[in-house]
């Protein structure tokens, strides 16, 4: 799971992937706004919905069965809904549960699957931070993203070793063994952090990064937002409107 | 543990991201001077290291398994605001990159498993340690304790948006992670005897004792999580009982649907009772956010007036 599997698509070249990352991140919050605050009856406007995120991937030229694959994590927390509704109301009031559930939780991961699929971090970084998200925030983040991918494969590389010499052990054991590696774990990323503090303070480092902000906003991304929310919204208005709440 | 998008409703998701707003403002301001002594790549370095600690997956019963969460862990070696910050790193990551929890439910999600399981956790790894007792059982305890509470907060708010069953989740919940929270608890430990044999400089007791804000801060926490565990599960055990009446066959359709963005309750004598539920959460919540907000600004005037 390394740094290059996540950046398969963000290289492509399409109409969606040239968006202002702002753009695209004001409309993923108000996509997922919408469709976490549509009526759970209002089948018609998650039909509409899906249609819409399916044209955006379509347009991305990012495969659908990439993106279907992806969003296949939500499986479990379905079942787990799926399961309690046992206690809960009639058939009927179970199924629009379930639905309500998993028509929401889909559609909103296939909006941020398609975001982040075509939008590099360190520009969505970029973006959030002229949409005022504190500075400190974003340069915490960037560099948590950075240290990520080399301490998960350090994580993958030190589970190998223990699978290799760690079988036939009872759990309290295998509980200690999982321990120690956490610990030495902790200890080599800590120390990691105090030599590339050292090595950015030589380099002059005073807390914070500054990088030439090269966005712009065009015509497209206005344009972009415009016609999206002009399809969304139409549709959750119905749907609040024409949908008889029980 | 992390909710996705739409297991939410309105209310739940207001609340809970402006607690976990407020309390990440605070903290920042509370690292400032840490943050200051541009210390950024080690706060960082360590958000890292627990989003790569939560993939050591340990095997639990029936052939189910759980994951290192690593809240007291980060508060005991930090300090329970850098690791309030280290937690909100990684799940802002989680949901951005992974998705791995909603962005409706990210400030939830900070909430249980940041706010809930970093200061509740240390707290009572603060109070365990304040009685004398050795550092590997209040370290076990605490995170033991985190795990259960950030399981349990979890299972309310599904239940308070009408997504789950109250008493259903949150018995399951809360029993299934106190064995989690066993794995959590021995693995802590012996993390920390690691970290104890190499750099045991690093276990030196954190400013959290020092400052009587920062434990007054735990305190409220830990009463609002009691309050909103404790209220709700009191008063809808008749409720819960009426439930199983109604599975038994009494089941009524006329009972309203509470997972709609606004319920309307057409039926108040059938489910007044959850209704009344509803309404004390809410005006409990309230009255916690204003507390904390209050509290804030007490704080904020102080600093601003030394």
């Amino acid at each position: 799971m390394g740094h290059s599997y996540f950046d398969r698509y963000r290289q492509v070249d399409s109409f969606f992937h040239r968006l202002d990352p702002r753009a695209k991140l004001l409309w993923m919050f108000f996509f997922i706004l919408v469709v976490v605050l549509t009526p759970a009856q209002a089948y018609t406007a998650f039909l509409l919905y899906l249609l819409a995120v399916f044209v955006l991937i379509r347009l991305a030229k990012i495969p659908l069965k990439v993106v279907f694959k992806q969003s296949l994590i939500i499986v479990a927390m379905v079942l787990m809904v799926a399961f309690f509704s046992i206690f809960k109301g009639s058939l009927e009031q179970k199924l629009l549960l379930i639905f309500n559930v998993t028509a929401k939780a889909w559609l909103c991961l296939l909006a941020s699957i398609l975001l982040t699929a075509s939008t590099p971090f360190e520009l969505l970084l970029k973006g959030a931070q002229s949409l005022r998200v504190p500075q400190v925030l974003i340069t915490l983040l960037s560099f948590t993203y950075r240290f990520l991918f080399l301490i998960s494969e350090e994580v993958s590389r030190m589970q190998k070793a223990r699978k290799l010499r760690d079988f036939g052990n009872s759990r309290l054991k295998h509980l200690k063994t999982i321990g120690h590696i956490a610990g030495n774990l902790f200890v080599r990323s800590y120390e990691r952090g105090e030599r590339v503090y050292q090595a950015m303070l030589l380099r002059a480092f005073k807390g914070e990064i500054n990088t030439y902000s090269d966005l712009r906003f065009m015509q497209t991304d206005v344009g972009f937002i415009l016609i999206t929310t002009g399809i969304m919204l139409p549709i959750f208005i119905f749907s609040i409107l024409f949908t008889t709440q029980y | 543990m992390h909710i996705p998008n739409g297991f939410l409703d309105a209310k739940t998701i207001a609340v809970t991201s402006a607690a976990s707003a407020g309390i990440l403002t605070v903290s920042l301001k509370k690292t400032k001077a840490y943050l200051e002594d541009k210390q950024i790549p080690l706060i960082s370095v360590v958000a890292a290291f627990v989003f790569a600690a939560q993939m050591l997956n340990f095997p639990i019963a029936a052939g189910t398994s759980g994951h290192f969460l690593g809240a007291v862990f980060a508060a005991i070696l930090l300090g329970p605001w850098e690791a309030f910050l280290v937690m909100t790193l990684v799940l802002s990551i989680q949901c951005f990159v992974f998705q791995d929890g909603g962005l409706t439910a990210l400030g939830a999600n900070i909430f249980n498993m940041g706010v809930v399981g970093v200061f509740a956790g240390f707290l009572i790894y603060f109070f365990l340690r304040r009685l004398k007792i050795k550092l590997s059982i209040s370290a076990f305890i605490a995170s033991w304790a985190s795990v259960v509470m950030a399981a349990g907060i979890t299972a309310l708010e599904l239940a308070i948006s009408g997504t789950t069953p109250l008493i259903q989740s949150l018995t399951a919940m809360v029993s299934f992670h106190c064995l989690i929270g066993l794995g959590e608890g021995f693995i802590t430990v012996a993390a920390l005897s690691v970290i104890f044999m190499a750099r045991p400089d690093l276990l030196k007791e954190k400013a959290f004792s020092k400052k009587i804000t920062g434990l007054v801060a735990g305190l409220l926490i830990t009463a609002f999580f009691a309050a909103l565990v404790l209220s709700p599960f009191a008063s809808s055990l008749p409720d819960g009982l009426e439930k199983v009446a109604h599975n038994l066959g009494f089941i009524s359709k006329e009972a309203p649907s509470n997972f709609s963005v606004i319920s309307d309750y057409q039926f108040p004598w059938v489910k007044n009772k959850s209704l009344a539920t509803s309404i004390a959460a809410g005006v409990g919540v309230l009255a916690v956010l204003a507390v904390g907000s209050g509290f804030f600004l007490v704080l904020r005037g102080r600093e601003d007036g030394a």
